[in-house]
């Protein structure tokens, strides 16, 4: 492998990554304060659709973004109505939430191109930064990606920071810890937990309207093809640490494109087995996890008062 | 008798003198598609064909997609339960459940479309010659590389994707002795995003003609090369209009016309359990028009050579 092949393979990896990423950060957050979303495949999917719908109406990607973030937060707080409000069983209405986004953006994007094709999307293009793009290696690696992936990286160091050193942090780490606590010390345990649901759809919209307007420029039916499950296994293999979650999506997504690349290095293997490393990445750092893991106590459990 | 119960009498008398819907008639067929019609390629080919089909012969029609392989069965036995007199799937994938199940519905004709198999009396296949359109766009593809390196990008492995990959090699090294093909996997018809990296993949290890077979991810192969700036070339829809700097032209896989000649030949009568082959003669496969920038480029020494390949196709005379 030349460094051509190596500087290609670590900028496709960070591209690979985000979309995980995104999803990640808004459900490790989300998962700190108890409510458990397996649902993010299908808000992806809906803010992928938004994303492309919107961009091309408003013209700009950025309008696309504010649509992904607004019907990301919509389908959040649907899973929080019927988790943290009406006490139903989270990883069924996360599995409906799945299917929820399926249906709707698969029969939402036929509504709008009805049948025909797809003019051009606005897609985020990638930032040049002038010298540092230039840069040999550390140019096309670090600073020659679309601006999105800068605001995801800084998201995550926010939200370390933010989940350990401040206020609102302690409390969502409380209600996902010990809601019964948190109440008696006059936190509104549903409320943060409301609010934590509708970051974490939030944050899901965003990773797909990464993958539709920013990794590409367009939408097909099912497009995030299990980027969503990768994501819940980046946030417990991570520790529920959003600069953990960072490390994990790279590995993923560099796994990802290094397998594509040893596809054409050794063609004498069944291309399966390349197609399986970055899942055989994900099981093996769920299994060692499994051992040390601290979940938070009260994830998937609903809270009632006495 | 009250009023209100009059007239319900008057409006059931009403109803059941009213002439039946002619169902008997009119012939119904059932499309069983694997994936969504909106997917740009295999399975728009198909619902394009079916809706050319239905306004030419008259037909009813249903359509069912998203068909995973564990409902393929359940999918083909409800429509035969219902009478259809056609019912068509759309993928080799349906030959076995096929199999399996058409001579408990004698008057049903079942064909499957992209395989070749065929079982007395009502089964029927219609394949494209798709290693032979994949020799064309080899062809095309070692013509106009400068680089010498050309890759292709499958969606899964199947037997026509595995042919069209073969015959794609061969077209480019028949033109071109010396050219490098690379050929990759995505292993997913849908997953666009990986269809992309792993263009751009081939891209950075030098190819600078690229193709795609499968479903949507076809999408990013063609996003990929456009963003690059490299040429690719379309299979199977003409796909022009997608990117008309980038794609040099397309190798037609009419499926399409499969069906229309299905559904012509069960109307006429002349169908035979049996599987039907269609290649270039047939217009089964075909090669789309050179058009804006690529017009120029292919220049009348280029133009000999494809029209050589084409006629060495026609004659089944590819080594």
């Amino acid at each position: 492998m030349d460094w051509i092949v190596i500087t290609g393979l670590l900028a496709s990896g960070v591209r690979f990554a985000m979309p995980i990423l995104f999803a990640a950060l808004g459900e490790t957050v989300g998962q700190r304060a108890g409510v458990l979303n397996v649902g993010l495949e299908g808000i992806m999917l809906v803010g992928a659709f938004l994303a492309v719908v919107v961009a091309m109406q408003t013209g700009t990607p950025w309008g696309g973004l504010a649509a992904a973030i607004a019907g990301g937060t919509a389908m959040g707080l649907l899973h929080g109505v019927f988790c943290v409000r009406l006490k139903v069983d989270q990883i069924v209405a996360g599995i409906a939430l799945i299917l929820l986004g399926l249906g709707l953006s698969g029969f939402g994007y036929r509504l709008v191109t009805a049948g025909g094709a797809p003019g051009q999307v606005p897609g985020f293009q990638r930032l040049n930064l002038g010298p540092l793009s230039d840069l040999p290696f550390l140019g096309p690696v670090l600073f020659s990606h679309p601006a999105p992936v800068y605001l995801g990286l800084a998201c995550a160091v926010a939200l370390a920071w933010g989940l350990s050193r401040t206020g609102i942090g302690l409390g969502i780490r409380a209600v996902g810890e010990n809601p019964k606590a948190a109440d008696a010390a006059g936190i509104d345990v549903d409320r943060v937990r409301m609010a934590a649901c509708a970051f974490g759809g939030a944050m899901a919209g965003v990773g797909g309207a990464f993958l539709s307007t920013a990794q590409l420029a367009g939408f097909v039916e099912n497009m995030v093809s299990g980027r969503g499950f990768i994501a819940i296994a980046c946030v417990v293999f991570a520790r529920w640490n959003p600069l953990g979650a960072v490390a994990v999506a790279l590995a993923f997504g560099i796994a990802e494109a290094a397998q594509i690349r040893l596809q054409t290095l050794y063609p004498g293997v069944p291309y399966q087995a390349f197609v399986l490393l970055p899942y055989v990445l994900a099981l093996v750092g769920l299994v060692s996890a499994a051992r040390t893991v601290h979940l938070p106590s009260a994830l998937a459990r609903p809270y009632r008062k006495d | 008798m009250t009023a209100r119960s009059c007239a319900a009498f008057a409006f059931a008398l009403g109803l059941a003198t009213l002439p039946l819907p002619v169902a008997a008639e009119t012939l119904r067929v059932a499309l069983v598609l694997p994936g969504p019609i909106s997917d740009g390629t295999f399975n728009s080919a198909a619902h394009k064909g079916i809706e050319a089909a239905k306004a030419k012969y008259g037909i009813e029609v249903s359509i069912r997609e998203n068909t995973d392989f564990a409902q393929i069965t359940e999918a083909l036995t409800a429509y035969a339960r219902e009478g259809y007199d056609v019912i068509i799937g759309h993928g080799f994938q349906f030959a076995e459940p096929v199999l399996e199940i058409h001579a408990d519905y004698p008057r049903t004709w079942f064909i499957v479309n992209t395989a070749q198999v065929s079982a007395e009396p009502n089964v029927a296949s219609f394949d494209n010659r798709w290693g032979d359109a994949g020799y064309i766009a080899g062809a095309v593809a070692g013509l106009v590389t400068q680089k010498g390196i050309v890759g292709h990008i499958g969606g899964i492995p199947v037997p026509v994707i595995e042919d069209y990959n073969a015959g794609f090699a061969r077209g480019a090294a028949r033109v071109k002795p010396d050219v490098k093909v690379l050929s990759a996997y995505v292993g997913s018809f849908s997953d666009i995003a990986k269809g992309a990296e792993i263009t751009t993949s081939l891209i950075e290890q030098g190819a600078d003609v690229v193709t795609s077979t499968g479903n949507e991810n076809v999408v990013g192969t063609i996003q990929a090369a456009t963003q690059a700036g490299v040429m690719a070339i379309g299979t199977a829809f003409d796909s022009h209009a997608f990117a008309p700097d980038t794609i040099v032209t397309t190798a037609l896989i009419n499926m399409d016309v499969n069906i229309d000649m299905a559904i012509g030949k069960v109307i006429d009568g002349s169908i035979l359990p049996q599987a039907y082959v269609l290649g270039l003669n047939e217009n089964g496969i075909g090669l789309a028009p050179f058009r804006g920038r690529f017009e120029a480029m292919m220049d009348a020494d280029k133009r000999a050579v494809i029209d050589a390949v084409l006629a060495d196709v026609a004659a089944g005379k590819t080594p």
